[in-house]
């Protein structure tokens, strides 16, 4: 086991933030790119934390990433907006396109923007975060590498199509519903095959077409089925039209994935904040989503559930703990990051 | 799957579609509804019944036209708007038909995203609304993708509770195409509907693992049980945290009083149901020329289609195609209904001095 070091949310982004405009990304970028990995690191997604300041190094170095991006708007109504990424960093995109869809719904009541040629976009529930602190509900969906073949298909033709709702409340942590449109995701499909487990119907198949239960051989293959059947397989195609096609720029099998550092991934997204105040009082929209959750939770468990839980409650409760006691971040990061410092000639913030 | 899938059954009459939404039209002018809304009526019902969603189809004739007889559901579309920005309209339909009220709703969300390239509308108190598919594909009809979803009387537990709280919150999305028909998406969030349990329960037939609860909440095979007891979201935790996203965009942002369990059936009628709607169109031109758009669809969809199928499989199918197909030879040739729901609607239109012929 990998020897962990508490560290403060402070400490996660004082070292991602030097590090971030040392390698090349403007400041307001960096910022943005360091706040998403602190909530990231605070709500138990490592994988969307620290480590990826040396994705962005690699990609950048290799040709994959632009870090110097111009974010005004392509084109521009009054509800609507369409960004080019120019191959910018996904979380910088998201978090602007998000912003901007806030700004629109501030005035018209709900605000919708479409991205091109983004880079991945890592973990999804942060755009609609982004409104939620703004005090409306966001909606994100991206596009993605394929990984997925159309139901009833054998061909890897779809990403496995990310998205994410929010909706701000009062009493309780927000509600933030962040899911792929796979069964399993990717991280759990690599769980499986490392413990020897076998998977569930309905999962994955082979590299021959047929459904496996062995999760070496899913891997190997990678053809992921969609969560809930033709359902999920209905969703992802949806999805694609919401991103890919309606971006306007690459879409399904021209979307590359994050491993092939010099080649820009070519990713989309749509956003989209709906403003409640629109609709009725901040407070009582606040209480509704409020007595929703109480509802949720006043629900009898079954039999091995501790209790019933909201959207994003797991993460939330990470969060309250990693707040209190520090983000475990295991010891050999810190030391690549110590290392990573010293290449740049930056000083250890802490 | 819808039952245009299936075979049509030994016996059935095929009734046509222009029968059909004539004589709904007839009930429901006869139960006082105004001609456009009643028009609007038979549109839905017979578009429902075509495209193999039968049992928000013809049958759904007698529920609703019992739920004015009652006096529970308006036949007068008094629906309000409530309050309404650039991009967004809150309305109230008063109790009116969701057939009626979301067709409206739906309509202003398509002109609010022609001037302004997205928009949202919102209803509260309105009925069930059958086919989301029909709502959607008004937007793509229209040259828009669209969204329709509605909050449903409660069918589910929450993920890992054991009493019904949450819809199992059918919703829409449509997306015009150019040589190909509209790409629509028309499910529910749970793995199986109530008619599918009806269905087993009539062969005498176990269902699958993994689709129903029993009324305690443990997993059955039973359909009787599963009736009397809960449905299971598809796709387990994922399609639960949507439901109550749903819940959010619908019964929670509609300010309506009601929402979760205290929605009810569109068969209890002593009282108003309060199903809110959530509808979203935008307007591709936002990003590129229509034709542009249409054409990045069609290719989409072409790129799908040549997938080669699973082993076994015939082929690759996008959303909707089935039922298009379905829709269309069924408005050509008409659609197959067992005699005992002929004789239903004769009677249900003799009582109310609308004959079926």
């Amino acid at each position: 086991m990998n020897p962990t070091v508490r560290v403060s949310a402070e400490q996660v982004r004082s070292m991602a933030l030097p590090l971030l405009r040392a390698i090349g990304m403007p400041p307001e970028d960096a910022a943005i790119t360091a706040d998403a990995m602190v909530w990231n690191e605070l709500r138990g997604a490592p994988g969307h934390g620290l480590g990826r300041i040396f994705q962005i190094l690699e990609r950048s170095r290799a040709g994959g990433l632009n870090l110097a991006v111009d974010w005004t708007p392509l084109r521009e109504t009054s509800g609507t907006a369409l960004l080019d990424a120019c191959d910018g960093w996904g979380v910088v995109a998201g978090t602007r396109a998000m912003g901007i869809a806030v700004g629109k719904a501030r005035d018209a009541g709900v605000g919708a923007v479409v991205v091109r040629n983004s880079d991945v976009t890592s973990a999804m529930g942060y755009y609609p975060y982004v409104a939620v602190m703004a005090g409306m509900v966001g909606l994100a969906i991206t596009n993605s590498v394929p990984l997925m073949p159309p139901w009833g298909g054998t061909e890897v033709l779809l990403g496995n199509q990310a998205f994410a709702i929010g909706a701000p409340t009062r009493d309780h942590p927000p509600l933030i519903f962040d899911s792929s449109s796979s069964a399993y995701n990717m991280g759990k499909m690599r769980s499986a095959a490392a413990h020897g487990e076998k998977l569930p119907p309905g999962v994955a198949l082979d590299d021959t077409g047929e459904e496996t239960d062995d999760a070496a051989a899913a891997l190997e293959a990678l053809r992921l089925l969609p969560m809930g059947g033709h359902r999920g397989g209905g969703l992802a195609i949806m999805w694609e039209v919401l991103t890919g096609i309606l971006a306007g720029r690459r879409s399904t099998t021209e979307v590359v994935g994050m491993q092939e550092l010099d080649r820009t991934a070519g990713v989309s997204l749509y956003v989209q904040a709906v403003d409640p105040k629109a609709f009725l009082s901040y407070e009582e929209f606040l209480a509704r989503v409020d007595r929703l959750i109480d509802q949720i939770h006043s629900n009898p468990p079954r039999s091995g559930v501790d209790r019933v839980r909201v959207p994003g409650e797991s993460k939330a409760g990470f969060e309250s703990e990693y707040r209190a006691r520090g983000v475990p971040v295991p010891a050999d990061l810190l030391e690549r990051l110590r290392a990573l410092c010293g290449d740049f000639g930056l000083a250890w913030p802490w | 799957m819808s039952d245009a899938a299936r075979p049509t059954p030994e016996g059935a009459i095929l009734v046509a579609a222009s029968h059909l939404k004539d004589f709904t039209v007839r009930v429901f002018r006869a139960l006082g509804m105004p001609e456009d809304d009643a028009g609007l009526m038979g549109d839905h019902i017979t578009w429902a019944h075509a495209h193999g969603h039968a049992w928000l189809g013809a049958p759904k004739i007698i529920q609703y036209g019992t739920r004015i007889r009652t006096g529970v559901s308006s036949p007068v579309d008094r629906t309000d708007v409530v309050s309404e920005t650039g991009a967004f309209t809150l309305l109230d339909a008063r109790d009116a038909f969701s057939q009626v009220a979301g067709v409206r709703a739906m309509e202003l969300a398509i002109r609010k995203a022609g001037e302004i390239g997205a928009a949202v509308s919102v209803v509260r108190n309105t009925t069930s609304a059958g086919s989301l598919g029909y709502f959607a594909l008004l937007a793509a009809e229209r040259g828009m993708i669209g969204m329709a979803n509605n909050n449903a009387p409660a069918l589910m537990p929450p993920w890992g509770g054991t009493t019904k709280l949450i819809g199992n919150q059918a919703f829409a999305i449509a997306s015009p195409a150019g040589r190909h028909d509209p790409v629509l998406l028309d499910m529910a969030l749970s793995e199986m509907t109530l008619v599918r349990y009806h269905e087993y329960e009539e062969r005498g037939e176990q269902l699958p693992e993994g689709v129903a609860l029993d009324a305690t909440g443990r997993p059955t095979t039973d359909p009787t049980e599963a009736l009397a007891g809960m449905m299971v979201p598809m796709g387990g935790h994922r399609g639960y945290g949507l439901a109550v996203m749903w819940e959010v965009l619908t019964g929670v942002l509609s300010g309506s009083l009601r929402f979760l369990d205290e929605v009810t059936m569109p068969g209890v009628f002593d009282r108003p149901q309060a199903v809110s709607m959530f509808f979203l169109a935008i307007n591709p031109e936002m990003s590129m020329p229509y034709e542009e758009f249409v054409d990045r669809v069609d290719s989409l969809v072409d790129r799908m289609h040549s997938s080669q199928p699973v082993p076994g499989g015939e082929r690759v199918y996008v959303p909707g195609e089935r039922s298009a197909r379905v829709a269309r030879e069924r408005m050509r040739d008409g659609i197959p209904m067992p005699p005992s729901l002929v004789a239903d609607l004769a009677d249900f239109g003799a009582e109310i001095g609308v004959p079926w012929e």
